[in-house]
């Protein structure tokens, strides 16, 4: 895969042509093929889905589902009944929390999460496990730092109900084997919801030769709008999800007293949906699918291994998580530079990554800090930009330390 | 952006000397979540003297050398005056009139305006030192 050539198809780099941007974890930078999309939405087809008769909101309408299909495709879901729009990662691990689990977990039960959550896939889970009476457990990580799947095994049990992982850390960068977390949840009965916000954007998914229970993910960190997201869930799963919210669009008849919902996944998306959201998401995973996921990833990982084995042989630079790259996501500190400290050096030089705890605040308690620095590269980054990193943190621990 | 206007020597050295021990039981403990600074403090007297004051802060150099060279500032300050100076601070950071000879060597941070993001690291152990007198926020 050619960085340079699909840069050219991100306008904000020739907006931006010195700017170095490692934040793609945060979320990514969108192709002219997606901005282009929304824009013609506007333009061209302006009309709310499902209402009304005229032929202008039929074709929308039609454009709109033939979106779900193609994103159900996408992660070949059995049904495009099966996805559920949201707003993004966050909200369908609440609306999944809310609407399902709230009233399946009981006093007793287990919840099982890793010790490398994000925020959005750990807070909802200890918030039901408080209200329920439930315990919710942790999966820790092994010495290389990757989840450690033999405490797994002993950790999901018959009392376990949900398993609930991120298929990618959005610290460590490393990918979770969620094929065997799956396997271990089914022999106990228990569902697994998998957090996609990382994976989504890098890894081919199959919801089916994988067949987990839930996936959440996000459309901003895949090149699509922000305020879209993605809800998968079995159908016989979100056939016995409690409705969210009620009012306009999910109905089949009301009266003044109550009212008949319709099927899913529309009885889970009250109101107007955000139709510029699905269309952005749509064209991300259309821009996506050219490139060919299995490239992707090759991409992404080609440059997370080559940044960490620059910054590895840094001296006086700590690289955390897996020595063997999956992802493009790299974390590290260099000693004596607080990572805010760093970051805003970085900055100086133009070079944008972030610092802090990242959302995942028991994670970087558990690498002994109180934060990192964290680049996270996508598939228009350089190997360029990965060398001028390392000379500017070289520059940095002169600046800093008065040493290199 | 020039980065020797933000990071001065004299934050830089103070940074250095700030207290990070954190073996006391805190009145007041503030951390800034997105970056894990954070500050502890306490003391015996709060009003209208501080007496016995305890700080312990581990963060960055912005929040470190703001924590040591406010210390430095307050020394010998009733209660009343602190709440001047973090007034005066606070000012300082959100373009406001501030008295500058009442802040001294604290006008090191004024570059740090330019950092929108970084205001909360200097502001760190001033809110901290008003919370731990008046026992609530800086309503501002």
């Amino acid at each position: 895969m050619d960085s340079l050539n699909i840069r050219h198809h991100f306008p904000i780099f020739k907006e931006h042509s010195d700017m170095i941007y490692f934040d793609n974890a945060a979320t990514t930078q969108k192709p002219k093929y997606v901005i282009d999309a929304i824009s013609n939405f506007y333009t061209h087809h302006n009309f709310n889905v499902h209402r009304s008769v005229y032929t202008h909101a039929g074709e929308t309408t039609e454009m709109f589902e033939q979106s779900r299909k193609n994103i159900a495709s996408f992660i070949n879901a059995g049904s495009a009944k099966e996805i559920v729009f949201s707003a993004g990662t966050t909200d369908s691990i609440n609306l999944i929390a809310n609407g399902y689990y709230a009233k399946h977990i009981k006093a007793g039960d287990e919840i099982v999460v890793s010790i490398a959550e994000h925020h959005s896939n750990l807070l909802p889970w200890q918030k039901i496990a408080k209200n329920n009476g439930a315990t919710l457990k942790f999966i820790p990580l092994n010495e290389d730092a990757n989840l450690d799947l033999n405490a797994a095994s002993q950790i999901i049990s018959d009392k376990t109900k949900l398993v609930a992982v991120t298929a990618v850390s959005n610290v460590l960068g490393n990918i979770n084997p969620i094929d065997q977390l799956t396997t271990l949840a089914h022999e106990h009965g228990a569902d697994i919801l998998v957090d996609g916000a990382q994976a989504a954007p890098e890894l081919p998914i199959d919801v089916q030769k994988t067949p987990i229970d839930w996936l959440a993910f996000s459309g901003h960190k895949m090149m699509a709008p922000t305020g879209i997201g993605v809800l998968y869930g079995k159908q016989d799963l979100l056939e016995n999800m409690d409705i969210p919210r009620v009012g306009g669009e999910m109905i089949e008849s009301v009266s003044t007293t109550d009212h008949k919902v319709k099927d899913i996944p529309y009885r889970l998306e009250a109101g107007t949906p955000n139709i510029e959201g699905v269309i952005g998401l749509d064209a991300a995973i259309s821009y996506l699918k050219e490139l060919k996921m299995t490239n992707v990833q090759k991409q992404c990982e080609k440059l997370g291994q080559y940044l960490y084995d620059q910054l590895n042989v840094l001296d006086g630079v700590s690289v955390y998580g897996p020595t063997k790259r999956q992802t493009g996501i790299v974390s590290f500190n260099v000693d004596n530079i607080h990572p805010h400290d760093a970051a805003t050096f970085l900055d100086s030089k133009n070079i944008d990554v972030r610092a802090g705890q990242h959302c995942a605040e028991p994670l970087t308690h558990k690498l002994g800090v109180n934060a990192t620095l964290r680049a996270s590269l996508y598939i228009y980054n350089t190997i360029e930009e990965c060398n001028r990193l390392v000379d500017c943190i070289n520059e940095m621990k002169e600046f800093f330390n008065g040493s290199k | 952006m020039d980065l020797s206007n933000i990071y001065q020597r004299i934050i830089m050295q103070k940074a250095s000397e700030c207290p990070n021990n954190n073996q006391f039981d805190s009145d007041v403990h503030l951390t800034n979540p997105t970056c894990g600074d954070n500050i502890s403090m306490a003391a015996d007297e709060k009003n209208p003297n501080i007496e016995n004051l305890q700080v312990s802060c581990d963060g960055c150099i912005i929040c470190k050398g703001a924590t040591q060279m406010m210390l430095e500032a307050i020394q010998d300050k009733s209660a009343d005056q602190i709440n001047e100076l973090v007034l005066n601070m606070s000012k300082m950071m959100t373009h406001e009139h501030y008295n500058e000879e009442l802040l001294g060597d604290l006008v090191a941070f004024k570059s740090v305006v330019h950092l929108p993001i970084r205001i909360k690291c200097a502001m760190l152990p001033f809110k901290a030192i008003y919370q731990l007198i008046n026992g609530d926020d800086i309503n501002r």
